[in-house]
């Protein structure tokens, strides 16, 4: 997890598999199953792109291979890498307690036929029915239905990773949402 | 006649059954539906009417459809909900030697315990079947949806 200086913008970057070795931050997620093998292995049939390679931003002067990079563009804009698959999610507000949420798959213009098959292929690990993210608008609704129960002055806390804003060498954390709403309740100060 | 209208049936017949098995949530007979290299995909309207080739989701195998079911059953965290499948009578297309080419009009009803109904998916199957082993089976079904907001997320398949 790397975080801009004033913590609104950030970049999550994993290397895949690396999950299954870090046991004491995967104990616990039910989703997690580090046995699981596809029937058809077509979905991550992954190729590595020399792109990929590139300065390490938490310590300049050694390159590294990301399989995974997620560009977190304060307030609404991500734009990510999953292996071969190219998106941005846009968060468009519709008014209070409802957004829209734009998913762009992209490739570039000199992709081999192959490739871009490739991406299209791991498109199914993305977008509102993603094998990957579609989990994600799920447990956002879940949160907005638990703190509406609250009220308008209620407050609720999910301390996955604690309540800190610093960075972290692995992805079962909420800091850079932290990091994020830090800065957004700064800004948003009269 | 009579001929076309025992096609008509079977092809009416095999949608139900396959609306059953989604709605009853009986997913492991889902991709028994397709033939063993079949193909689903579920698409917008929006990028099929432009010859756009990404999907929602796009299996191209039984075994990929197996993977899928293990994903709905397994690993996506998700809010349970019923599906209600309401589907037209087929259109045959094309029928030439053992393959079919047919459409039918879909409407899919999301339900969650104790919600409201809301409607959830609308769109068209787009058909080809052939017969094996006694039974139709689709080589590839393409479910064309208008319907392009999706409501938050798709995780059963229609």
């Amino acid at each position: 997890m790397v975080m801009d200086a004033e913590g609104r913008h950030a970049v999550m970057i994993s290397r895949r598999n690396e999950g299954g070795q870090n046991t004491a931050v995967t104990e616990g997620v039910t989703s997690f199953k580090s046995s699981m093998t596809l029937h058809d292995d077509r979905l991550l049939d992954v190729v590595p792109e020399a792109w990929w390679t590139i300065d390490d931003p938490a310590n300049p002067g050694t390159p590294i291979t990301p399989t995974v990079t997620m560009i977190t563009l304060f307030p609404s804009l991500i734009i990510q890498q999953q292996v071969n698959s190219l998106s941005t999610r846009h968060i468009v507000p519709r008014g209070q307690g409802e957004f829209d949420f734009v998913w762009t798959h992209f490739g570039f213009a000199d992709d081999t036929p192959e490739m871009t098959q490739r991406r299209l292929r791991q498109a199914n690990l993305f977008g509102p029915a993603g094998f990957v993210s579609a989990d994600d608008g799920e447990v956002i609704e879940f949160s907005q239905a638990g703190f509406a129960q609250a009220g308008s002055n209620g407050s609720t806390l999910c301390e996955l990773g604690g309540t800190g804003t610093e960075m972290t060498e692995h992805m079962v954390t909420e800091t850079l949402i932290r990091s994020m709403y830090a800065y957004w309740r700064e800004v948003m100060k009269p | 006649m009579n001929e076309s209208m025992l096609l008509h049936h079977q092809l009416d017949q095999l949608n139900a059954a396959y609306a059953a098995a989604l709605d009853d949530k009986h997913f492991d007979d889902w991709p028994l539906f397709f033939t063993e290299d079949g193909h689903y995909k579920i698409q917008a309207r929006e990028n099929f009417d432009r010859g756009l080739p990404l999907a929602l989701m796009a299996l191209e195998s039984q075994g990929m459809m197996e993977d899928r079911v293990y994903g709905i059953t397994q690993t996506i965290y998700h809010g349970p909900y019923y599906m209600r499948h309401i589907i037209s009578p087929a259109r045959i297309t094309l029928h030439e030697g053992d393959v079919i080419k047919a459409e039918a009009n879909y409407a899919v009803f999301r339900t969650k315990p104790g919600g409201i109904s809301e409607v959830y998916n609308v769109g068209r199957y787009i058909d080809t079947i052939i017969e094996q082993g006694g039974m139709l089976r689709f080589k590839t079904r393409l479910c064309v949806y208008d319907s392009e907001m999706i409501l938050n997320s798709l995780i059963y398949p229609i």
